[in-house]
Order: structure tokens, then sequence, then C-alpha cells
């Protein structure tokens, strides 16, 4: 129940900072910032670490370290950037170099890890048909995609803007999106699919928009020829694929569990071991939330969803820039209805932090530039 | 709008295959695969009983004084045992005979969706020797890709209670309890339970099979795999598809490597370590199954002039019984059987090298009646790894939960402040 509490306090706190009620003087939030920034390092390095080195890790108390810290990993994320971006410019940069250098590495070493090169001794693979899924350094394909959708976004935003940003940017927009199709993360596929519809929504009102979902649409239907098992894969979801059966089931069951549990499965209040093992393993960001945490946090979480997609949709409309970042959010919150990132530190870092970038961009259209995240 | 229709046909033909035009044998290829995916498609809901004469030989060992020599080197390491004279000499008298051993067994595979089920019976009798009977109990799901066999003897000692050991592909397994050779290879289950014989043994990559001849009566495939999750070594597969039986795989013959040069190229032995041969089929609706078929399996040497076998194990199986009830595959082992689960250690460990994973990713747990998903194995996993880790001090514990409960304190505490300044300002 404490937990329960805690979580519904913390989200609480994002959901008033997000909507601008909380007004912190630039000392203390620069204070903050920098102490969110060194949890999530800590929290990260770990988790990076223990994928490298699993044995090592285990064998230490870093292991516990990592278990009482990596639940709060993706919402100090979200407060340390939407503080940094709006108030301290120092750590803004500093997280603009180190986050952007992270999903650079993270999408790199996916694509070398689809041409065989290998940089951890991962102890599973992630295989369809004979297909090697890659992921790089991060912990499975899902997470993969999931990195891919927010350098999609990053590609997005800097492809619209004007010379070597643009050609990078476009760049950048055509390598997330192989990474996207070649991890064959339906999750991921789903998501880019969404936002790429409501990106060409957003085209009307922001003519430059068009040539990157343009590559992005090209680069995907090549991935397709070259590699056209990914649809099969694709339709296998159809075909009593036992990932998917197992998501459905352990989504029937949720309402129940709920109900027993409003304040979150937790091991001691568990009646029994499936129930608790049900709690962590929903495949669905949302519900993982509520069966770990219980009611209150949940539709806190989705209250804060709900609020950044509005904000989104309505900085598309006006054709901000704002909105095409905001494309990383949408296709990131769709993805997170099929996968749950929280077991990898690191993934979860880059999410919380790219939302909270986003959260703390310009909310009217006509007001004056307060900050440039870009 | 024709010629529109056309492009568009042609363009979802390139994107669903990925190809612009097929050659003459890769049309014969797609013919073949489809043959054989239809024919382990018809066979999908069925059981199929096998009886089995199984011979086992091993010829004289070439040299047994070197041998001999060998083994009392690796005894003086010993200080708990010594051979005795009166053993060396037996040992040598046995090592220059021939060893025969004869047995029979029921092989019953149960075939439902994509789940198969081996079931071996009753080993019998032996020459100079003695076979245990030991029920074994293998399924086998392809799409997702475990398998699971039970037992006892094989795993937990002949008096030890049954387990189960779950494995991320079809790992080969003992055809009985005692034995150290024979195995039921990926393979065999192309013939025994018709699988088409171009997906097992992770053979379904593109492009893995070539056709490197063409009769009237038979088209004959190779492919080669560069060792990987059942076999520790690379490995050279030929078969021949009966064109007459609707392309029914009518032989099969596996090369093991005789040499592997430094340039990693490999040398392939001149004679097959298995081969398979359908000796009688049987009609069954509109496709072909053997009746009746032999394997023979050979160890040995090749010599500059001949070869050296120095074990031979020769299986004559013939159908018993093919019922096309539709039955639903059983998993009901005990409630609360021993688990191994070794689905974390990769698709690149043999059945015969479970020894050599890392104990941290072997997952112990009691059957509960269904296999956990791969993720919430990976939790198990970590739990496990947490249970057996030396627990922390009570001082470090408290200072864990400090951390655990102080960060979100002290966020909704910020939170708090700077909502009061702001509400005041």
């Amino acid at each position: 129940m404490i937990e329960s509490f805690l979580m519904t306090g913390v989200l609480g706190v994002v959901i008033l900072r997000t909507q601008g009620r909380l007004k912190p003087p630039p000392r203390e939030a620069c204070v903050v910032a920098w102490g969110l920034t060194l949890l999530v390092a800590l929290t990260a390095a770990i988790g990076v670490w223990d994928l490298i080195n699993p044995k090592l890790v285990g064998q230490t108390y870093l292991l516990d370290v990592y278990s009482a810290l990596h639940q709060w990993t993706w919402i100090a994320a979200f407060l340390m950037t939407n503080l940094s971006f709006a108030l301290v410019r120092s750590a803004r940069r500093f997280h603009m170099v180190v986050g952007g250098a992270l999903l650079a590495l993270a999408l790199l070493t996916t694509l070398l890890h689809a041409a065989g090169v290998r940089f951890i001794d991962y102890s599973q693979f992630y295989s369809f048909r004979g297909y090697y899924r890659p992921h790089g350094i991060l912990l499975t394909p899902l997470e993969a995609g999931l990195g891919g959708l927010l350098g999609w976004a990053w590609g997005l935003a800097w492809g619209v803007q004007q010379g070597g940003r643009r050609i990078a940017g476009l760049l950048l927009t055509g390598l997330s999106t192989a990474v996207v199709y070649l991890t064959f993360s339906r999750s991921a596929w789903v998501g880019q699919g969404t936002a790429l519809l409501v990106g060409f929504l957003f085209a009307r009102s922001r003519k430059a928009l068009w040539v990157p979902l343009l590559v992005t649409l090209a680069t995907f239907l090549l991935c397709s020829v070259g590699l056209p098992l990914g649809w099969q894969r694709g339709v296998y979801a159809a075909q009593g694929d036992a990932s998917v059966q197992n998501r459905l089931v352990l989504w029937q069951q949720f309402p129940a569990l709920l109900i027993r549990y409003p304040f979150g499965i937790r091991e001691e209040s568990a009646h029994t071991i499936e129930e608790y093992m049900a709690a962590g393993s929903m495949v669905n960001f949302y519900l993982d939330m509520g069966g770990q945490y219980g009611v209150l946090p949940l539709v806190l979480l989705l209250w804060l969803v709900s609020m950044l997609l509005r904000r989104v949709w309505h900085w598309g409309q006006h054709g901000m820039l704002a909105g095409t970042w905001g494309l990383g959010v949408i296709a990131s919150v769709v993805c997170l209805i099929f996968m749950n990132p929280s077991w990898d530190s690191l993934a979860v870092a880059l999410l919380g932090g790219f939302w909270g970038m986003v959260s703390a961009m310009e909310v009217k259209p006509d007001a004056p530039p307060r900050l440039h995240p870009d | 709008m024709q010629p529109l229709k056309r492009c568009l046909l042609i363009l979802v033909y390139i994107l669903f295959t990925g190809r612009l035009g097929l050659s003459e044998d890769s049309f014969l290829l797609q013919t073949v695969v489809q043959a054989l995916q239809k024919r382990e498609s018809f066979f999908a809901h069925c059981s199929i009983t096998w009886d089995a004469q199984i011979e086992v030989i091993d010829y004289p060992l070439e040299n047994p004084e070197s041998f001999l020599r060998a083994l009392e080197q690796w005894d003086r390491q010993r200080l708990d045992a010594e051979i005795t004279s009166e053993a060396k000499e037996e040992f040598l008298q046995k090592a220059q005979q021939t060893h025969r051993c004869r047995y029979q067994t029921t092989i019953t595979v149960m075939r439902s969706e994509s789940i198969t089920s081996i079931r071996f019976e009753e080993g019998r009798s032996c020459e100079n020797g003695y076979i245990k009977t030991v029920p074994i109990y293998i399924l086998c799901d392809d799409k997702q890709g475990y398998s699971v066999i039970y037992g006892t003897g094989i795993h937990a000692g002949s008096d030890g209670e049954p387990q189960i050991w779950v494995f991320s592909h079809s790992s080969p397994v003992p055809l009985n309890g005692a034995s150290g050779t024979q195995f039921i290879y990926p393979t065999d289950w192309a013939f025994l339970a018709n699988f088409s014989i171009l997906n097992v043994a992770g053979l379904n990559k593109k492009n893995a099979w070539r056709i490197i001849k063409q009769t009237h009566s038979e088209v004959i495939l190779e492919a080669e795999l560069d060792g990987g999750a059942v076999y520790s070594n690379p490995r050279r597969f030929r078969v021949g598809l009966s064109k007459q039986h609707g392309y029914a795989p009518s032989w099969m013959e596996e090369y093991s490597p005789a040499k592997i040069a430094a340039n990693n190229k490999v040398y392939y032995q001149s004679f097959p370590t298995i081969k398979i041969k359908v000796l009688a089929w049987r009609k069954v609706g509109r496709f072909w199954m053997p009746q009746s078929w032999e394997r023979v399996k050979q160890l040995g040497k090749e010599m500059r002039k001949a070869i050296r076998i120095s074990h031979m194990e020769r299986r004559i199986i013939n159908l018993h019984f093919l019922n096309f009830e539709k039955n639903k595959i059983k998993k009901d082992f005990p409630v609360r059987t021993t688990v191994l689960d070794f689905r974390l250690c990769g698709t690149d460990i043999p059945y015969g090298n479970v020894s050599e994973v890392a104990e941290e990713r072997v997952v112990s747990y009691r059957w509960d009646g269904d296999l956990p998903s791969l993720d919430r194995l990976e939790q198990m996993a970590r739990q496990q790894a947490l249970a057996q880790r030396k627990p922390p001090t009570l001082a470090f514990q408290w200072m864990l939960r400090l951390v655990q409960w102080g960060i979100p304190l002290l966020l909704i505490a910020v939170g708090l402040y700077w909502w009061w300044r702001t509400r005041r300002s």
C-alpha cells in the first residue's frame, strides 16, 4: 500500500509540473534536475552493466540497489528533463548530448546486431523462422523498437528544419525506421504506423513534414522488399502466436486482479505466486502500473498520457515544431500498450526523458519561443 | 485499369516474396516446399505407433593396448580407486570381441496442432548387457520453439524422481534411459512424425537447401548446417524426395566432418553417419508415409584405403498403428514435478552439454500444468538469483528501504513545497 501512495504522489507531482502549476525557482530546479540526473545515470549504468556482465552484478549488492531504484527511473527521467528543458540551461545541454548519444548508440548497435556483430554475450535469442531479431545494447527487440521510435521522432524534428540538420534528420529518420522494421517488434510497428497517420494530418499545416514522412514510408517499403519475413510475423499475430495469446489471457485477468488488489500486488500481499508474477508481466506498461501499484497510479498515468497527447495534437494542428517531436510521444504511447520496458533501465530512461522534454515544450502557438529543445 | 491492376499484383508479389523472378530450380524447390508443407499439415492431428527393432554393435577396439595405457594414465591421477590386474585382463578380452545388443521398443507419436509428443516404452532384452525399462516423454512445439523431455533415469539417476527438462529447440534426446549413443535426432522427426524435412534441425533458413540432382523418379536436395542449436559440429544433409510419392523423403543421409581446415573449410566423411531409407510405403488419403524404414548410424574412422567402423546402430521401424482421431496432446505431467528450464541458456546447448551452461541461467521450478513465458522465466531467473545470494545485512536492507521510499518522499515533499510557493505568489 505504501508503494501505491508513493507512486500516486510522485505522479501527482509530475502532472502538476506538466500543467505548469509548479513553478520552482531556477536554482532549486537546478539542484533537483542534477540530483535526478545522478539517480537516472546510476540506475541506467547498473542496468547496462548487468546486461554486459550479469554474473558480476548478480554477485554484488548492485542488483539490490538496482531493484530499489529501477521502478522510479522513468519518472525521475521525466521530471529531470522537464525541469532542465524549461529552466536549467546547463542540464539541458547535458541531457541533449548524453541522451542523443545514447539513443544513437542504441540505434547503431541494433543495426550492427542485425548485421551479425555482437557486443554482448546475449543470454537469450529472439528469433523468428531463423531470423535473429536484433536489439544491440538494449534488453530485447521490443526495447530496441521503442528506441527506434524515439530516434525516428528526433529524425523528423530535424528533418523539417534547414541546412545540415535537415540532411542529418532525414538520414536519422531512415535509419530509425530501418531499426523499427528490423526488430520485427509489432508493438513498434503499430506505434509508428499510428504516428505516421497522425503525421500526415499534421503535414497539412506543416508542409516540411511531408519529406521525412515519405522517407519513413519509402524505408519501410524497402525493408519489406528486402526482408519480407517481417510481414509474416505480423500475420502470425493473428494465427495463434503464443506471445499474443499470452498477452490476451493476462489482460483478461487484469480487471479481476485490480478489484482484488486495488493497491497493487506486492510479494507479501499476493495470495498466489501466479498473481504476483502476473503483476509485472502483463506486457502492457499501463496495466503493469495498475497491477503493481493499484488503481490510483493507473488513473494518474492515463491522465498524464492523455494530457501529453492532447498537447501534441494541439501543437500539430497549429504546425508547431513541438508537434513533430510529439509524434514520438504518440508512437511510444501506442507501442507501450503491447510492451513494458521497465526492466531495461536505459530504454526507460530514454523514454521518460523524451516525454519530459516534450512536456516542457511551449503550449501556446502564438507565444514567443521560450526554449528550443532541438 | 488493367495495367494498373497488374502492376499492383506484381508489387504485392515482390513485397511478399522478396524476389523478381524464379529460376527453374527455385520453382521446383517452391513446389517441393509446398508439397511437404501440405503433407505435414495433413498429418497434423494423428497418432502413429511404430514398432522398432534396434540392434547395436560395438566392434573390437582397433588398438586396445593403447586405450588401456591411456586408461591407466588417467587411473594414476585418481587416489580413491585403481584398476586391478583382473579388470585389465577382462577389459582386454572384451575389447577384442564384437558386442551385440538387440532390443525392441514401441514409439508412439501424437500430433496435435503445433505440439507433437513422442513416448518410448518397453525397452527389453539385450545380449551382453541390460537395458532398463524407462518411459521417456517428449513434447515438441516447433512454432514456439521448445521441447520438453520427461522421464526417470535419464536425468535424475535410475532411482530418482522423474524430472522435466525444457529446451528452447528440438534437442536430440536419448532413445532409452541407459543409452549414451542412441538418440532421436530432429531429422528422425521427418519420418516418425511426417514433419517437412526441410524445416527440421534449423534447416528452414532461406536458401539452406539446394537441388543437386533430379531424375525421373526423385529430386535430391542438399543442405549444410554450421553447428549450433542441435549439432555441435557442421553437418551435411542429403535427402532424396520421391516424385512418385508426392515428394515424401525416401532416403536421407547425414554426413559428419572428417576434418575442418584452418580456413574453416569443412571436409566431410565419405560415408554417412546416419542413413535412413524407406523400405515400404503406405498411402493415406492423398499422401504417402513410410510403412517400414531403416535407420543406420555408424561411427568410424576414414583410413587411407578403407573405412573402419567402430560402432553401428541399426533400427528397423515398422508402422503398427495410425489413428486420425483428433487427440489432445497430454501435458499432464504430475503436478509439482521438478522442472529444469534451459530456455534462457539460448539455443546453442545440445542435450548432452547441459553441465556446461551457466548455473544461474537454468531456472528450477515445480510443474504446475504449463510452461511460463520467456519474459516470466527471465523474472524467475532474477528472483532465483536474488534468493540464492547471501542476504544483505540488516543495516544494508534498511538503507535500501530508505532509498526506495526516501526518493519518492523527497520528490513529493519538493513538489508540495513548490506548489505552496506557486500558490502564495
